[in-house]
């Protein structure tokens, strides 16, 4: 028994000694050369050495996982850059990178044939949805409430006095949100950075949408949030590449989708479109199987309206009417919002008009558990001769209406937009 | 038909095991705590142990593991390992949960006559876990043990988790002079730092605990430091 003990001692000592260098690098912004290897999670289950609790033994199965990947990695001339768990859907995801010169598409091939790996994907490039920016200016030290489209269209002041979205976790996948701006001030639940290693980023797109979404409502100035109560997930699998390109990848998008996922978010906007993406196809399937709502934003130059708007279960939304019968159509041009340095922009596109939808959807789901407007049939719109342009939008206060038959729409659209915030 | 199971039968159950064995996972561990606590009760007569584990994954859920560990129980005048094999079978239900079946073999070297087997079924999620164990000839005394125990880990961030863990025995039939229930329960911090995970729990027991061979039933409670290096 003493010499095994003196041995196993050894190899403690031993093991030790690499300790340092254990620890996972943040995933990088660049994904060009990028390769996706999704290795088996088996299911949690008793495990020897696991001491109260199994610990331990989570840990020796992402050991044998890493030394898997290691094994291809070395096999096949590439590098393992990351890895992050992904149990929502059973798989440990890798990321390989492809050496100069190599062909990616070829090297995906190879990896998929291999009996070792579920899958093998490149990392596809996503970007954020927007048209255009123009700052609101110095006058932005008074209320904008009267501006928004949701003030004027949805009668926001008479859906507040029903539901402000309390409690309910909405998870922004976006760029960086800056949570020291007024308008959102206190408003962030949890902040994670998928992209790169620094604590808070304050980038334009995220703002605006976390700001249109959940802004404070008692303010008096700046812009009233559709839901203003509900608990922000701020999740940056985004990065500003310049000052009009957003960028997102499909390692982060999937980060953040796990993140969602854990942290039970009831409501998930994805204001970005790109490719067919199988491991965000599979988490967004894990995480409406589990209940979540998830809002895409339609890409009015992509085919289908881009990925994950085209995804089955996504609540496909677009600034534009008569896209699809299966498309809600909500306004997104000049959409007052929050903007980094306590600042504010009109912005416009699907990206906003999805926001738009995603606060609609926490106000409901404040009020119900199950609400009917997770299908995009269950949604009002208003009729063709509608006033003010608003033909083919849907008219959130109507369809809130159906969940709650005490909420009253019956104050005209522009009584509603003189009221002051 | 010949008993125990023939060349063929033993073919057939590594067939199922071994399932695509190119999906296979092997793992291993080494480790050290300040004492080898078992539900509760040291078996290491409350001094430092090392201890070693493998596990073995199928790709069809089968699973394999053994561990070893060094224990010093009433009786042994020197410290002698304890292996416990295991094998089961886990399935997920949801992305959510999972169940398994399962059954375990402890082997003492010193006191054979202490070998026992115990079965157990549990479901599983991300964070928690919950088993019942039912042994029927614990410890080789001719009483029969069940077991359940519930598991919970909640991270506070990627290196630090709080860990928790109660459990209940019953065994039959009861002795004179020994309650047949026990409580044990742990609560504790977790840190993962590469490879190397660190735990700090404080362990307790409801009462003086005579159904093992320990050589400190009478402490009720302890701290335990334990490392482990997966790999």
């Amino acid at each position: 028994m003493k010499p095994l003990l003196a041995r196993l001692a050894l190899l403690l000592a031993l093991a030790f000694a690499g300790v340092a260098v254990a620890d996972e690098a943040p995933a990088p912004a660049d994904a060009s050369r990028e390769i996706l290897v999704m290795l088996r999670l088996p299911p949690p289950h008793y495990r020897s050495g696991a001491n109260y609790g199994g610990a331990y033994a989570d840990s020796a199965g992402s050991a044998a996982r890493r030394r898997i990947a290691d094994g291809i990695a070395h096999e096949q001339g590439l590098t393992v850059l990351s890895a992050w768990p992904m149990p929502a859907i059973g798989v440990d995801c890798y990321v390989l990178r492809v050496p100069a010169g190599a062909d990616l598409d070829e090297a995906v091939r190879r990896l998929s044939a291999d009996g070792r790996i579920e899958w093998a994907q490149p990392v596809h490039r996503f970007h954020a949805l927007d048209a255009s920016v123009k700052p609101v200016g110095a006058a932005a030290r008074v209320s904008l409430y009267s501006l928004q489209p949701s003030a004027r269209l949805w009668q926001l002041d008479d859906l507040h006095k029903v539901s402000t979205g309390r409690g309910v976790r909405v998870a922004v996948i976006d760029s960086g949100v800056d949570a020291a701006h007024p308008d959102l001030a206190g408003r962030i639940e949890l902040e994670r950075n998928f992209v790169d290693a620094r604590a808070q980023v304050a980038e334009a797109h995220g703002t605006a949408v976390a700001g249109i979404i959940g802004a404070r409502a008692d303010r008096g100035m700046g812009v009233v949030g559709i839901a203003p109560q509900a608990q922000l997930l701020a999740l940056r699998a985004c990065w500003e590449e310049s000052a009009a390109v957003t960028l997102c990848s499909s390692f982060t998008l999937a980060q953040a989708l796990q993140a969602a996922i854990v942290a039970d978010a009831q409501v998930i906007n994805l204001s970005l479109s790109g490719p067919d993406d199988r491991l965000l196809a599979r988490l967004l399937d894990a995480a409406i199987a589990r209940g979540a709502i998830v809002v895409g934003a339609v890409d009015a130059q992509a085919p289908g309206g881009g990925f994950p708007a085209s995804h089955a279960g996504v609540l496909a939304v677009s600034d534009r009417v008569g896209v699809g019968a299966s498309v809600l159509s909500a306004p997104g041009d000049d959409v007052p919002a929050p903007a980094p340095g306590a600042r504010w922009n009109f912005v416009s596109g699907s990206s906003f008009a999805a926001a738009q939808v995603a606060g609609m959807l926490a106000l409901a789901r404040a009020v119900t558990r199950e609400p009917a407007m997770r299908q995009s049939s269950a949604w009002v719109r208003f009729p063709a001769d509608s006033p003010d342009g608003a033909a083919g939008y849907v008219d959130a206060c109507a369809t809130l209406r159906h969940s709650v038959p005490a909420l009253d729409c019956l104050s005209s659209r522009e009584e509603a937009a003189r009221v002051p915030r | 038909m010949s008993r125990g199971g023939g060349p063929g039968c033993r073919a057939v159950a590594c067939g199922l095991l071994l399932t695509g064995a190119a999906h296979a996972q092997w793992s291993a561990q080494v480790g050290a705590a300040s004492d080898y606590v078992y539900r509760g009760v040291s078996f290491n007569d409350s001094r430092p142990a090392i201890m070693a584990a493998v596990n073995y994954d199928g790709a069809a859920g089968w699973y394999l593991g053994g561990q070893i560990a060094q224990t010093r129980l009433f009786g042994e005048r020197h410290a002698e390992p304890l292996w416990i094999v295991d094998a089961g079978y886990a399935h997920a239900l949801t992305s959510r949960l999972s169940w398994e079946v399962g059954a375990t073999y402890s082997i003492f070297t010193d006191f054979t006559f202490w070998n026992y087997a115990e079965m157990f079924v549990g479901v599983s999620a991300e964070n928690w876990n919950l088993r019942l164990y039912h042994a029927p000839n614990y410890f080789g005394r001719d009483r029969r043990s069940t077991y359940v125990e519930f598991n919970s880990t909640h991270a506070l961030d990627e290196r630090w988790r709080v860990l928790a863990h109660v459990g209940a025995q019953q065994l039959e039939p009861a002795r004179v002079g020994d309650r047949s229930h026990t409580l044990d329960a742990s609560l504790g911090l977790g840190a993962r730092f590469g490879r190397v995970d660190v735990q700090l729990l404080w362990v307790a027991v409801d009462r003086a605990n005579y159904a093992y061979p320990s050589t400190s039933p009478e402490d009720r409670q302890r701290w335990v430091l334990s490392t482990a290096y997966a790999f």
